[in-house]
């Protein structure tokens, strides 16, 4: 079962799955909320099996160079920013697409849009989340939107979402981390 | 062709939310419907209800309405805090009507941009045994995060009646609006009994708070939403009839389960207004109204 | 007991306008003063005074509370009635869209009416039955006669040391008036009540007052020491009985 929802309504869906005894296949899709620890550490153990997006995780597969350096500089300030304290979600590919920019902007010695563009739709770039092309039309040349799969969560605790296997990541082949767990229920149970 | 299932859970869903929609009105019936002030802020004060619950829930793992309990006293503070800066400033000088409507705007965005600065955009929720978890009477299920609202909302509502009922400053409360210097000629003085009324007005806003927060997450803004709703109830009960507070609620909220169930939640927004329209065009002065 | 009320040379007005130049009434324990003046006289402003509701720019009036002088300037109404002042206002004033027992329960607010509140309910039912069986009715859909008397009622749950009543009379049919009026004589017959009526019926005044003011334009031009000093008096005769 597929669902694409905003925060209040992801939380209301994964809330109303337990409630009445829900048993797809599959469960999960697009659901915005199930990236920030806000969501994770109040629904817990009521994650386990759905399989839903993500941008980064804390998975070996993804343990790009200077990505633990950034976490520990941005989990430091999080809390007294009010921002979410893990930060896992938008803050790596925000600060990578400014290592874009910087990489960029160094290698052109410009600061003209049209050939610092030119330049970024070509080149290949080295940051905390990998390394990332561009196409012709802007967008990624290969998607690098996650399918994760919530496995193993036993409580609503913050520090186990910053260790790998409790979001594994299935899609993209490149990155994959796990198995997927078939059906739902299965690792509903687990 | 309509499922019977489906309908009964969709009437069912829509009384447990309208339950939690009279809690959420129940302070605006009092402090619009008994005090003519017209408190659009009162979302907001439930919204900073859940977020006292949540820091209370997250950092002692305090049940949310045990938490919601423990705050009304604040609340009540806040309370007459605020309707004695309004008095002085507006009501005493009779310039209520539109700079008192602009104080009290002032009020929900400095308490939502507070909330925001404080705590951020993150969608908040609170953990308890109960959410979760749901009872089935055969093709009906029934969430406990809505059925405790639900039942904390009679009990709240049960509570409100028999205090304005039974009690002096509970009647003073009803007089007061009505012929203030008569309620002086009592022995009343309005102003106290106006502080105690917005006091208990606000002070309902700390359970209504914990109990959308036990619903679903909650996060600052989210208080504009339910401007429109709860004053919609407010004056489809009749304008202070508590009673027609809570049947009201249950009306608007039934309504807007069948709503969403069937045409699609875009569609149930629209119908806390729909069904005040149609009320009053049948009965102006509200289902209980006099 | 044994309560006055004393009005000495109190001056009052609204904004620039003087009403009252110097009026001094007093009223005696278990009396019933009348307060006589045709409209725009200022009964109703002196009544006010008392209560605190219009402040005297000079004079004093003040309460004797066996034998002790308490100060009524100054303080606010509620103040003055929960020393045992209490009003039957002008029009009434009754909160419309509550129920008669709920009117009658606000009349007990003061708190040396509530020990009370039992007896002086039955009382008010016995003294006037229409108001229970009317308990649950609301009060704003009641005759005015009805409405009359509910006001005296709900003056009588507080108990009052001394009670006011301002123009009973108003907006009643004759019928009503003489009925009205005759409730409030049986109240004092049997309770020895201490009354001040602001009335400009002189015929239904005079059933029941000891003793009486009249004023006239804002100054007591008369004193009658009995109904019937009143009666033969020239500015009675004058203007209120047409001779
Ligand atoms: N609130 C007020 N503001 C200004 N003038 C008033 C007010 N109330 C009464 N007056 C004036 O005071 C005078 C006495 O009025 P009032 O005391 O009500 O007389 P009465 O009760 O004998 O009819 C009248 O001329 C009246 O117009
Ligand atoms: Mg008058």
């Amino acid at each position: 079962m597929a669902v694409y929802s905003y925060p209040p309504d992801t939380a209301g869906m994964v809330l109303a799955a337990h409630e009445v005894g829900l048993r797809p296949k599959m469960f999960g899709g697009g659901m915005v909320g199930l990236q920030f620890a806000s969501l994770l550490t109040k629904l817990g153990p009521k994650l386990n099996g759905i399989v839903n997006y993500d941008f980064w995780v804390p998975e070996p597969t993804l343990r790009f160079p200077g990505i633990e350096d950034f976490l520990q500089r941005y989990q430091a300030k999080a809390s007294s920013a009010g921002v979410d304290p893990l930060g896992h979600y938008l803050p790596p590919w925000a600060y990578a697409y400014l290592q874009v920019l910087g990489q960029a902007i160094e290698a052109t010695k410009s600061l003209d849009q049209q050939i610092v563009a030119d330049y970024i739709r070509k080149a290949e770039f080295d940051t905390i989340v990998g390394k990332v092309r561009f196409g012709s039309n802007g967008e990624w040349l290969q998607s690098r939107v996650l399918q994760v799969q919530f496995q193993g969560i036993e409580t609503t605790d913050i520090e186990q979402f910053k260790q790998p296997g409790k979001r594994v990541v299935l899609y993209p082949e490149k990155f994959k981390s796990g198995t997927l767990i078939y059906p739902y229920s299965k690792a509903k149970i687990q | 062709m309509v499922s019977l299932d489906l309908l009964a859970n969709a009437v069912v869903a829509g009384i447990l939310l309208g339950g939690f929609y009279a809690a959420v009105s129940l302070g605006v019936s009092i402090a619009f419907g008994l005090l003519d002030v017209v408190n659009i802020a009162h979302p907001v004060f439930v919204i900073l209800g859940s977020y006292a619950v949540y820091v209370t829930n997250t950092a002692f793992g305090l049940d949310p309405i045990v938490a919601g309990i423990v705050f009304t006293p604040v609340f009540y503070g806040i309370g007459v805090v605020v309707y004695r800066i309004y008095y002085v400033s507006f009501e005493k000088k009779g310039q209520e009507s539109l700079r008192g409507l602009v104080f009290f705007f002032g009020v929900l965005f400095i308490v939502e941009v507070g909330l925001t600065l404080k705590y951020g955009v993150d969608y908040r929720l609170v953990e308890a045994q109960y959410i979760g978890e749901s009872l089935r009477f055969g093709p009906v299920g029934i969430a406990l995060r809505l059925l405790v609202p639900c039942v904390v909302a009679v009990l709240l509502t049960l509570v409100l009646y028999l205090y304005l009922a039974k009690t002096f400053v509970g009647r003073a409360i009803k007089a007061v609006s009505q012929d203030s210097l008569a309620l002086r000629l009592m022995g009343a003085d309005p102003v106290k009994v106006k502080d105690v009324a917005f006091g208990i007005a606000i002070a309902t806003a700390s359970l209504a708070g914990a109990l959308l927060i036990m619903i679903g997450p909650v996060e600052p803004s989210m208080n504009r939403e339910y401007i429109g709703r709860v004053f919609a109830v407010a004056v489809l009960g009749g304008m202070g009839s508590i009673g027609g507070t809570f049947l009201a609620a249950v009306i608007i909220g039934v309504a807007e389960s069948l709503t969403s169930t069937f045409f699609g939640p875009s569609w149930a927004v629209a119908v806390s207004f729909g069904v005040l329209l149609l009320a009053l065009a049948v009965r102006p002065a509200g289902l209980f109204g006099s | 007991m044994g309560n006055r009320l004393v009005v000495r040379d109190v001056q009052a007005g609204y904004g620039a306008v003087r009403v009252l130049h110097g009026v001094s009434i007093e009223v005696n324990d278990a009396e019933t003063v009348v307060l006589l003046g045709t409209n725009g006289n200022g009964k109703s402003t002196l009544i006010k005074c008392v209560l605190g509701i219009v402040r005297p720019d000079a004079g004093e009036i003040f309460l004797e509370v066996d034998g002790q002088r308490i100060d009524l300037v100054g303080k606010p109404p509620e103040e003055i009635v929960n020393l045992g002042v209490t009003l039957v206002p002008e029009g009434r004033r009754l909160f419309p869209k509550l129920t008669v027992e709920e009117n009658l329960l606000l009349g007990a607010y003061r708190p040396g009416a509530r020990r009370h509140i039992d007896r002086n309910l039955a009382f008010c039912f016995e003294t006037f039955p229409i108001l229970r069986s009317r308990r649950k009715q609301r009060a704003g859909s009641m005759s005015g006669g009805e409405q009359q008397m509910l006001a005296i009622g709900r003056a009588l749950m507080a108990a009052p040391a001394i009670l006011l009543v301002d123009e009973p009379s108003v907006g009643l049919a004759p019928v009503l008036v003489s009925r009205v009026i005759g409730k409030i004589k049986e109240l004092k017959d049997r309770y020895q009540l201490t009354v001040l009526m602001a009335e400009q019926n002189f015929n239904q005044a005079t059933k029941i007052a000891d003793r009486g003011y009249i004023i006239v334009h804002g100054r007591i031009e008369f004193e009658g020491h009995s109904t019937r000093e009143l009666s033969e008096n020239e500015l009675v005769k004058k203007y209120y009985l047409g001779v």
